[in-house]
């Protein structure tokens, strides 16, 4: 175990837990099963990733300093213990439990929300990449997960380009929201 | 003895925005606070603990009240739910403080996993030149404009959770921020003066370029 790989595996344990976070919290804002679904797979991984982690923790026994591999274990748990926070607000999508309005009135209210858009054939982010795009550096809104028909693009990287018809759940400020909104939909945004 | 909790009217809505918004800030300060070994950060993140036991206590309490037959019964439990995620998520954010408070933060891999992360945590300190002194937040606009959230603000003795719009910066304050790769470094350049204005958006409304 070098320890670069261990450094990779920590930061993905804190990355995959917290866009566990957002997409259940955007599973219980639009009730959607297809994004709790999701997060119950990312759990999955997540379980993997982080025995993983833990025995190759152990596995640097004498190596380093005890407390300092203890503070790794914690980290790590810590982590775990955020993503399985998420699967319990994914599960009340599961179970079909009703998501009374004053839910989603209140998680729009929060400075930081999640917005989730398709992006429709006449809108200028299809066919652009998201480093050309720079959404994150112009308008504050990072997108964290993308829908191509049946498949999912976890924290998609610069190069990936967008088209028409993917659905993207993106992450930001209330401002931001809107401006990505009426990107990713221009029509409906001009009839408005 | 902690003081005991007493019934209050309190807007559920804001309640649990209060919870998801409190629950949510913890986590990055208390990464913060193992990221910059700062032990200051990590007691403000056990105060916040308690602060959210108690609002989620008052949570339950409120749905609770207006809970009179099976139907209220099946709409508010999701609402209990969220305010129970909320709380945990808090307790894992104060596990994460007391790594810090046990002196348990020292491993260099810590450092290099920070490095590596989608969100990336920044501290800075602003100087006399810099274009943030003496500004408001709001003004500012550093979370449009380069997506950085500004978590925290050491200012001597003082430490500022969560500045608002309102709150002025001031030179020699220190601040902790959150955003991208690319925002972090232009909100420690702009702090140090090396950035002279704010970075306006490329993009208006329409997609076009200004």
């Amino acid at each position: 175990m070098n320890q670069e790989k261990l450094a990779n595996m920590l930061a993905q344990l804190k990355d995959i837990s917290e866009i566990m976070i957002d997409l259940s919290y955007s599973a219980l804002i639009c009730g959607s099963e297809e994004i709790a679904e999701r997060v119950m797979e990312m759990e999955e991984t997540m379980d993997k990733l982080h025995i993983e982690f833990e025995l190759a923790v152990v596995g640097l026994g004498v190596t380093r300093p005890a407390k300092g591999l203890l503070g790794l274990i914690r980290l790590a748990m810590a982590a775990e213990q955020i993503a399985d926070a998420a699967t319990v607000l994914a599960n009340i999508v599961k179970r079909g439990l009703k998501t009374h309005p004053v839910l989603q009135m209140a998680m729009q209210e929060a400075e930081e929300t999640i917005v989730t858009a398709e992006i429709a054939d006449d809108s200028v982010l299809g066919g652009k990449s998201l480093g050309d795009l720079g959404l994150e550096d112009d308008i504050g809104m990072r997108i964290i997960v993308v829908r191509r028909e049946q498949e999912w693009s976890y924290n998609p990287k610069d190069s990936f380009v967008l088209a028409s018809g993917d659905l993207i759940i993106a992450k930001g400020y209330v401002e931001g929201r809107e401006k990505l909104l009426s990107l990713a939909r221009p029509i409906l945004n001009n009839n408005q | 003895m902690e003081e005991e909790i007493k019934y209050k009217p309190i807007s559920v809505r804001r309640l649990l925005a209060e919870l998801q918004s409190t629950s949510t800030l913890m986590v990055d300060l208390a990464y913060s606070s193992v990221l910059f070994s700062d032990k200051d950060l990590a007691e403000e993140v056990i105060e916040l603990e308690k602060k959210v036991e108690d609002l989620k206590t008052l949570l339950l309490m409120n749905t609770a009240i207006v809970i009179k037959d099976a139907e209220d019964a099946e709409a508010m439990v999701g609402i209990m739910e969220v305010g129970g995620v909320a709380d945990t998520i808090s307790h894992a954010a104060g596990s994460i403080s007391r790594i810090v408070l046990l002196d348990l933060g020292a491993d260099p891999s810590i450092l290099e996993a920070f490095g590596k992360t989608q969100e990336r945590l920044v501290k800075t300190k602003i100087s006399p030149g810099s274009v943030m002194s003496g500004k408001t937040l709001g003004k500012l606009k550093l979370e449009t404009n380069i997506g950085v959230n500004v978590i925290s603000i050491r200012r001597g003795k003082e430490l500022i959770i969560n500045p608002g719009a309102k709150t002025t910066l001031m030179a020699e304050d220190t601040l902790i921020g959150r955003g991208s790769d690319v925002g972090v470094v232009e909100f420690d350049k702009l702090a140090k003066g090396e950035l002279k204005a704010v970075p306006r958006p490329k993009l208006d409304m329409k997609g076009e370029s200004v």
